[in-house]
């Protein structure tokens, strides 16, 4: 067991594409550790260069205290379980549990029992002499977790391991996984591009793009106080709702409605042109009784029931003004139309009945608006140092 | 409707086979069928022996040279194999998976190779192998046979290298084996089946050939089968010895027919199913 430090990592690749720039982070021992973010964010190759399948361009990655930039990736004692398995198809699920063990020149009945004794944590006993051919894609995962953790590694790095699974199953190996890490207590970075696993199996996750971190926190840290656009955007389903917003004569504007700026969390903002973000599960439909003031009217596009959760997509009104962000940057996810409304997602209690076309009163929930700045991105309030988003 | 369609592409589909199997092996049943006939018989019109004799193979296993070509041609022939594979896998290999300077070169002029005409080298082959000592040896025959084989055997290779998908090696890699390991443990037994049909090519490019055995061998030293059945004299003078002939082919045909029936089935396994997600 141990733990994962990165100092200043970079990788620049033989090409010149730079996948992975300037990266620092601490992994503590025995944490459940994500690298999340979007394909080609260089998450895979971070992980790559800590198992040793890459090389380090720049930096140093320490395990336990020890610089290990220089170590060949059989002498690091760390298991890898890959997207594809990776199981060695000409052995059967006994050789490729013992196969790490033989390397290793292990003792033949050490060996017999070490593959027992991990078999019987995944309840693989009765697949042992079977070939990875002849396992369905939820066998095949356990197998690949077993040849993992037969080895008492000191860390176990993941790949993306769930993706190729069903929904179903995926769901029950994500479970499973948090319970034998929990189990286990071994250091387990694991690299997704889900953020529904990152913020449900992570103790800890890091936010890439394009080979920067963008935050480093726990699920409720990112979800709560996204230090940036990016973090927003990527982090909740549906993804936070991005609206032009300007402070002026101590209002908050926004395209649809005015709010007073007493009534929005305190804090000094200085008026001028920002991007105002608003989750789905932080507006809520409001009955004619009890208008609260704020509220305002949208049309009901498009209505997803999922029987827990109501989606409703709408569209805002332009607003009486315009915003120099008009239209949006493409990474927002958002687009505004060309009179300058933008679609927008509420999650609404599925309880009510709702049909599209339908004139709902909204009202957000004022303490949760985030206002982004328009030029860096940043989060206003707890503004961190920071490096850019774009 | 559809009944009588399918039965015409029945008819269809068994008339195409069976003409193209009458095809392939009607020269086969005739040499096996002259090799047992007795030389009175050779010319006699008849496309099946009137009596069956083993007489003709008594007689090339009974000349000294039969023997001695039969063990040369195997000898070089698997010399030449287990040379030009264990290369072509390692050369496979690096093509495929290693980035160096040169790469498409070596892939082009290997295949600049086997478009080479071998008869354009024999010429000069002869000259040099005069000089250095290699005529009539089985390491002249072993050099051009591997030589010439090797673009084959390694583009053979390469196309089943990429097959193996790349996680097998790193998975083996963090499992703990060197290069040398993963590639032994790992990454040629996935590719038995290419080693196998790369092989099985050379081996029958070596077996078969006639232009460099009939040229750089001149006695039983090194002379292959193809090359000593142009050797066969008759019992006398007036007699053609066709009935040898036949009866010697048959001898060098049989292993060849044996072998790629013996491998056809782990050619076409196809041993990475199940490798990676499916």
């Amino acid at each position: 067991m141990a733990g994962i430090v990165l100092d200043h990592i970079s990788k620049t690749f033989a090409d010149g594409t730079v996948a992975v720039s300037d990266v620092s982070l601490a992994i503590a021992d025995g944490e459940f550790f994500i690298l999340l973010g979007p394909s080609g964010c260089g998450k895979s190759t971070l992980l790559n260069m800590i198992v040793g399948l890459e090389t380090v361009s720049l930096g140093s990655i320490k395990v336990d205290g020890q610089i290990v930039n220089n170590v060949d990736p059989k002498d690091r004692n760390m298991a890898m379980v890959f997207q594809s398995y990776a199981l060695y198809p000409h052995m059967n699920v006994r050789q490729n549990m013992e196969f790490p063990l033989k390397l290793a020149g292990m003792e033949k009945r050490e060996i017999a029992r070490k593959v027992h004794r991990a078999a019987s944590i995944l309840e693989l006993e009765d697949l042992l002499e079977r070939m990875p051919r002849a396992l369905s894609g939820g066998q095949r995962q356990r197998v690949a977790m077993g040849r993992a953790i037969v080895r008492e590694p000191h860390a176990f790095l993941l790949d993306e391991p769930l993706s190729n699974l069903d929904a179903k199953l995926r769901f029950q190996m994500r479970a499973e996984m948090k319970g034998l890490q929990k189990k286990l207590g071994t250091t387990m970075v694991y690299v997704t591009h889900d953020q529904t696993e990152a913020m449900t199996l992570g103790d800890r996750l890091v936010l890439l793009r394009q080979g920067k971190i963008q935050q480093i926190g726990t699920p409720r840290e990112l979800y709560s106080a996204p230090r940036n656009l990016f973090v927003a955007g990527f982090i909740g389903s549906p993804a936070m709702n991005f609206l032009p917003a300007e402070v002026k004569d101590n209002h908050l504007r926004l395209p649809m409605v005015q709010i007073p700026l007493e009534q929005l969390s305190p804090g000094e903002i200085k008026p001028g042109h920002y991007i105002a973000g608003i989750r789905p599960e932080h507006m809520y439909c409001t009955d004619d009784g009890q208008r609260p003031p704020h509220a305002f009217q949208v049309k009901v596009e498009i209505i997803e029931w999922l029987g827990a959760d109501a989606y409703v997509h709408f569209e805002t009104d332009k607003g009486d003004w315009s915003s120099p962000i008009s239209p949006f940057p493409d990474e927002l996810g958002r687009k505004m139309t060309r009179e300058g409304g933008v679609a927008m997602t509420a999650r609404l209690d599925p309880s009510r009945k709702i049909t599209s076309g339908e004139s709902l009163t909204l009202a957000i929930n004022q303490e949760k608006i985030h206002l982004f700045d328009i030029s860096s991105g940043l989060r206003k309030k707890n503004v961190i140092k920071h490096t850019g988003w774009a | 409707m559809s009944g009588q369609r399918d039965f015409m592409q029945k008819i269809f589909w068994g008339a195409s086979t069976l003409v193209t199997i009458v095809y392939a092996i009607i020269p086969v049943v005739w040499i096996i069928s002259l090799s047992f006939k007795r030389n009175v018989d050779l010319s006699d019109n008849r496309f099946f022996p009137q009596r069956i004799t083993l007489e003709n193979y008594y007689a090339i296993f009974q000349d000294a040279q039969f023997p001695a070509a039969l063990y040369n041609s195997l000898a070089i022939g698997l010399i030449s194999t287990a040379l030009a594979v264990i290369l072509a896998t390692f050369a496979a290999y690096a093509i495929v998976r290693l980035r160096f300077p040169g790469k498409n070169l070596v892939l082009a002029s290997s295949l600049a190779i086997a478009m080479f005409p071998p008869i354009s080298i024999i010429g000069p082959l002869f000259n040099m192998w005069r000089t250095i000592g290699l005529f009539d040896t089985w390491a002249g025959l072993i050099l051009p046979y591997m030589t010439l084989t090797l673009p084959l055997a390694i583009w053979t290779l390469s196309a089943f290298f990429r097959e193996v998908p790349w996680d097998l090696e790193k998975a083996a890699r963090v499992d703990g084996a060197t290069p040398f390991q993963a590639f032994r443990l790992v990454i040629v037994p996935l590719a038995a089946p290419g080693i196998f049909t790369a092989a099985i090519l050379v081996f029958i490019f070596a077996w078969n050939d006639f232009l460099f055995a009939i040229s750089l061998t001149s006695t039983n030293n090194a002379r292959t089968v193809p090359a000593a059945i142009a050797f066969f004299t008759g019992s006398s003078r007036f007699e053609q010895p066709t009935g040898s002939i036949a009866a010697a082919s048959v001898v060098v045909t049989a292993p060849m027919i044996a072998l790629v029936l013996l491998f056809q089935k782990r050619i076409v396994a196809g041993l990475t199913a199940g490798a990676v997600k499916g």
